[in-house]
């Protein structure tokens, strides 16, 4: 190890005044390590401790005696050379009343018994920009051997990644995972960071792309992380196997043998140059398990293109429970042609996943002349399954001309069962209603969506044209059975529901468009666009009754039946001046959009007619000081059309307790929409810093009209509010110090949100604020092996509504700490530990304490360290509990729900490669 | 394969104790130079049609021959490079001395047909030093790192036990003679393969037969950019003229 001794020279050390000068002396005699032969020619060097400067340097004379009087007043370590000796390094805390000091009669340390270790550097700076591109070199980041992608990212300064897998860069979401540039099994990210091992990448690169989805809604550019691999993870074979299980040894509900945890995954991966075949299956019932955002997507509210998951206020509850998950896929891409001009992509996967989750929840409504409250038991099973396949072609037609086509295919299947109970409660406490809702549903549909599209390039640089044509096809059936029972207490009666629902919901859009971009002058672009879309929509709702005494479901109720069509024709047209200066780039967009709408209600046989024209403005303006430094201000605006569902003028009463009816009234929104983002990045010494704020102004937002019966029943329509208002702030910073071995991680989020809903008639504004101070600190110690993370942060959300005038105020406290510690002969150690504290004033079971606590130990074998036996404890003091609240216009929601706790899982992987890691391997230029 | 570090180390360590690495006021240092020439030069259209994977890194041998005071940096040719053919107009072998007690260097530019002489001060450069270390020729060397500008960083590793402050190219000023040098990209590497005791006398330095027509870096920088301006971009003399 090397010897560093530390001896700090203050004010004990001979000082005076004499001089005035702003630059330090200091004088020494250097000795071997008895004290008696001086050493001629050790060097002698001040590094200044901030930024590593070379302040100056010198070397001894004969009599073993240095001087230096260049080096100015500052902080520095002296480190001392000689090749007979061990380094010797001294830290000085210069300033004007201590600038000459002399050390007497220094010893160099004797070569230490134990060889330095040599630690091979990359030979490129770990952090770089390459133009637009933030370029991760990723052998300078120390991850465990077998980590994986996830692993590694979370080790890059700048760039996190959530618990699900969610991964932003400094600050900014990453939209999209590739590899080598392509698309890693569609949409979903986590394939490539959760199983690519991380000893195969060469560089994690983040840069901005042409959104090629979205066509006809918001044709944004987006952020991606791009995986390069290294050359020799391109031609052979790569993989790992492993499985896990507690064997039944974790007691549910206090029986022991009845589930038993696992999880089990499999990867291959068969890189030939250009040629790329990978095969994954994962199995689990863990919350590993649980799906990804880019699952989450697919199953998303999206508004433009919404099909008919979008059942519940609230739906977001079911994200967490107890999971079950298969997932397997294949996936393959090679280039062809002479100049590998051409390009093939296909890959196909399967996804099964089960969620359980009983949830309790306790809601408050405030409303102007009363308050009710309402205490809910859910349990909801759903059940989905999905074959997706994914297919690119594209191929140069000649040097100008590239034609592409990717279409894409997916076939889901779903059950729910939704179980919830419900009491209903009067100001005085007194409760005055008890609901029992069943609720089973099974849909099946498919979705296909895909774009064709040539692109011309022409002699004259940057003028460009491209016609392109995007078709989007959605089909989905449904098939529900709905019982439900309600007592009133207050008399001997009770309603009961038993319905059968059948909901046939599709949907066809065609889009094609054309740009043309020309330059008008060096750095001044042009762009031209049209796009036209036509969209049709269905959606034939039909409600059955029971009857009674025959027991089958054959009278139609008119009252949640109808049949509705939706029709739409879009004319966009835009021109686009882009001004790129040095430094600078500036863009201006003008978008005229003109959208005819017809809504036509087939069972009143009555139709809406609308026509809009707006002005869609984007103004974007970025500024690039140096290649460290960014700042970017955009303004864009923007409209999105109601969903079908949104717009049928039936009752939903798949809980009858809220009622959910569609508005055919209904006009598209307008939000305007600014964005401000800053960025620094200091690459010698680590430090970054971002900040950004997002703000929009919506009118004609979709929003609810909501109606009370006396019990606190609820009846919502859509509607269109004016005045929504989103203000988002989020800053972050990293500062390393002493050599990066403690970075510092301070963080300020802030957000207000202003949203209206009508309540019984009249209008209510709720104000929500939040604001999240956070600190990290990560140590990296004992060359990288022991690595601690502590952090603690402390959100405060308060939430008014106008109506009422019932502020709700709560706060968030999270502190945690963990480590992992590589140890010798293969095994490792690590901890984590979450103490969370919720609270709020006033009642609620939101008050809650606990302490999430984790632990692993693993030990690899073999010559190769590729087998792995690990031994995990998954929440040690069993205390999980999943608590939020939701703050919904004057409804305040605080849920609990089950979710996994304690387990212990017994873990063996094995990987393999045909690879030979060349350790000394710069890029083959040293 | 713990094992086997262990021996490495014990075996490193008698190798030590017993032939331990004096320090070298005089001697030679071979330099090998590897050029990506995809990434110096492959920006330019006419120049990419000629690289392939086979001849984008070329390799050159340079020899520093130092003393307590002053060295010389020459090109050692090779006689099979006439096979190269074009490829040698791709990079640059200059003869560079440097002075160390008058803190000056003198570079013979050996381009377009003509000698040219370039006689200036030694560059001020802040250097940034490492805890990073690794070994040349045999020789432990510091890194440390140098920004030449917001997007260009250049590295060199120095040898504190070889006591002159000399180094390839123009570069100097570490405590120790450079055995490593290489820009951030890894375009232009310099590395040495051989450090060899030897005398250098004054007259193997000395380059005052060329001291009649020389010109500053500034002076030649602007003559070049006069009189060559159509062929060489000024980024690409910036390029060539940070090495000095």
């Amino acid at each position: 190890m090397k010897l560093i001794q530390l001896i700090l020279i203050a004010l004990a050390v001979s000082s005076s005044s004499a001089s005035y000068s702003q630059n330090m002396d200091i004088k020494g005699n250097v000795y071997d390590t008895t004290g008696t032969l001086p050493l001629k020619n050790t060097m002698v060097m001040a590094v200044r401790i901030k930024d590593s400067l070379l302040l100056g340097f010198t070397r001894t004379d004969q009599s073993g005696a240095f001087e230096m009087t260049t080096v100015p007043i500052d902080t520095f370590s002296l480190v001392l050379d000689h090749p007979d000796f061990d380094q010797k390094t001294y830290y000085i805390f210069g300033s004007a009343s201590n600038k000459e000091i002399t050390i007497n009669a220094v010893k160099m340390p004797s070569k230490s018994q134990e060889l330095e270790e040599v630690t091979i550097y990359a030979y490129k700076d770990p952090i770089h920009y390459r133009g637009d591109t933030l370029v991760y070199v990723a052998d300078s980041f120390a991850v465990a051997e077998g980590a994986v992608v996830e692993d590694l990212l979370k080790k890059l300064p700048g760039i996190s990644v959530d618990k699900d897998g969610k991964i932003t860069s400094q600050g900014e979401n990453i939209a999209k995972v590739l590899v080598d540039g392509d698309e890693f099994f569609g949409s979903d990210p986590t394939i490539a960071t959760k199983n690519l091992g991380a000893d195969g990448i060469q560089t994690v690169e983040v840069y901005e792309k042409e959104n090629d989805e979205g066509i006809g809604g918001d044709d944004e550019k987006i952020k991606v992380l791009d995986l390069k691999l290294k050359d020799d993870a391109k031609k052979g074979y790569f993989g790992r196997i492993s499985g896990a299980s507690d064997f039944a040894l974790t007691p549910t509900e206090g029986v022991l043998g009845a589930n038993s945890f696992y999880e089990g995954e499999l990867l291959l991966n068969k890189f030939d140059g250009a040629q790329k075949i990978s095969v994954f299956a994962l199995g689990s019932n863990t919350p590993r398990s649980n799906f990804g955002w880019g699952d989450m997507n697919k199953f998303g509210l999206d508004k433009e293109n919404s099909g008919g998951s979008r059942w519940e206020q609230g739906a977001q509850n079911n994200t967490s429970g107890i999971p079950q998950t298969l997932k397997a896929g294949v996936y393959y891409s090679d280039k062809f042609g002479e100049r590998k001009q051409t390009k093939v992509g296909f890959n196909y996967s399967y996804y099964n996943d089960r969620l359980e989750a009983t949830s309790a929840s306790v809601s408050n409504y405030y409303l102007d002349d009363s308050t009710y409250m309402t205490d809910d038991s859910t349990r909801n099973y759903s059940m989905n399954e999905s074959h997706r396949f994914n297919l690119n072609f594209e191929t140069q037609l000649d040097s100008m001309t590239t034609f592409q086509v990717k279409p894409a295919i997916s076939i889901d299947k779903g059950i729910r069962d939704n179980s919830d109970i419900s009491d209903f409660f009067d100001r005085s406490g007194e409760q005055t209603l008890a609901t029992d809702v069943h609720d089973t549903t099974s849909s099946q549909g498919y979705n296909v969506n895909g774009f064709a599209r040539i692109n011309r390039k022409f002699k004259k640089k940057k003028r460009e044209l491209e016609i392109r044509y995007d078709l989007n096809v959605f089909d989905n059936e449904s098939d529900g059975y709905l019982n439900s029972y309600t007592s009133y207490l207050a008399l001997p009666i009770g309603d009961t529901i038993r319905q059968n629902k059948i909901n046939n919901n599709a949907s066809t859009s065609h889009y094609g468009s054309f740009t043309f971009v020309e330059p008008i002058a060096k750095k001044i672009n042009l762009e031209f666009k049209y796009l036209y879309e036509y969209g049709y929509s269905n959606q034939d709702k039909q409600t059955f009754d029971r009857n009674t005494t025959t027991g089958v479901y054959d009278s139609p109720n008119t009252n949640f039946s109808n049949v509705f069509d939706n029709i739409r024709q879009q004319h966009r047209a835009g021109i686009k001046f882009s001004w790129e200066p040095k430094k600078h780039a500036f863009s201006f967009d003008a978008r005229v959009r003109n959208i005819a709408i017809e809504n036509q209600n087939q069972t009143l046989d009555t139709t809406i007619s609308q026509n809009f024209t707006n002005f869609l403005p984007v103004i974007e303006y970025r500024y690039r000081p140096s290649m460290s430094k960014r700042f970017r201000i955009s303004y864009r605006a923007y409209s999105q059309q109601p969903s079908i569902n949104d717009l049928q003028p039936v009752p939903d009463n798949s809980n009858p307790n809220r009622i959910q009816e569609g508005n055919p009234d209904l006009v598209p929104n307008y939000v305007h929409s600014f964005n401000t983002m800053f960025n620094t990045w200091k690459a010698l010494s680590g430090r970054y810093v971002w900040s950004g704020a997002n703000f929009s102004y919506t009118n004609n937002a979709f929003s609810n009209a909501t109606s009370y019966d006396q019990y606190g029943r609820t009846v919502s329509k859509t509607v269109n509010v004016d005045g929504n208002f989103n203000a988002v702030f989020f800053s972050g910073a990293g500062l390393p110090i002493l050599n990066r071995k403690i970075v510092i991680q301070p963080g300020l989020n802030a957000s207000y949100f202003r949203f209206t809903n009508i309540i019984i008639g009249q209008e209510n504004t709720t104000n929500n604020y939040a604001v999240t101070p956070e600190l990290e600190l990560k140590f990296n110690l004992l060359n990288d092996s022991l690595e601690i993370e502590t952090s603690a942060s402390y959100s405060y959300n308060n939430a008014e509504s106008s109506l009422s005038n019932v502020s709700t105020p709560y706060s968030i406290q999270r502190y945690s700490a963990g480590f992992n510690w590589r140890l010798k002969g293969g095994f490792t150690i690590g901890a984590d530990g979450t103490y969370t504290i919720n609270s709020q004033q006033g009642d609620g079971f939101y008050d809650t304490e606990f302490f999430i606590l984790n632990a692993e130990i693993s030990k690899k074998f073999l010559k190769t360290q590729n087998l792995e036996l690990a031994l995990k404890g998954n929440d040690i003091l069993n205390q999980n509990i999943n608590a939020r609240r939701v703050i919904n216009g004057n409804i305040v929601t605080d849920y609990r729900t089950t979710i996994i706790s304690r387990y212990f899982l017994l873990k063996m992987t094995l990987r393999f490669n045909n690879r030979k890691t060349k350790e000394e391997d710069f890029n083959g230029m040293f | 394969m713990e094992c086997f570090k262990k021996i490495a180390g014990t075996l490193a360590f008698v190798l030590l104790s017993t032939v331990s690495i004096a320090q070298l006021t005089q001697g030679s240092i071979t330099f090998e130079r590897r050029t990506n020439l995809k990434k110096t030069v492959g920006d330019n259209p006419r120049v990419s049609r000629f690289l392939n994977d086979d001849n984008k890194i070329r390799k050159e041998n340079f020899e520093l021959k130092f003393n307590e005071t002053s060295s010389v940096f020459k090109h050692i040719e090779n006689e099979d490079e006439e096979d190269i053919g074009m490829m040698k107009y791709f990079t640059q072998r200059n003869t560079v001395y440097q002075d160390l007690d008058n803190n000056g260097f003198m570079v013979i530019l050996n381009s377009w047909g003509q000698p040219m002489y370039l006689q200036d001060s030694m560059s001020i450069r802040l250097w940034k030093v490492t805890e990073s270390k690794r070994k040349f020729a045999g020789y432990m060397c510091y890194k440390s790192i140098w920004e030449m500008n917001d997007s260009t960083r250049i590295y060199a590793w120095f040898c504190p036990d070889i006591v002159p402050s000399v180094g390839p190219e123009g570069f100097s000023g570490l405590p120790g003679a450079i055995l490593g040098l290489a820009t951030e990209d890894g375009g232009v590497v310099y590395y040495a393969t051989e450090v060899k005791e030897m005398e250098v006398t004054a007259e193997t330095t000395d380059f005052t037969e060329y001291m009649d027509e020389t010109y500053t870096k500034e002076e030649l920088k602007e003559i070049l950019l006069k009189n060559m301006g159509k062929w060489i971009k000024k980024k690409d003399l910036d390029a060539m003229f940070a090495w000095y």
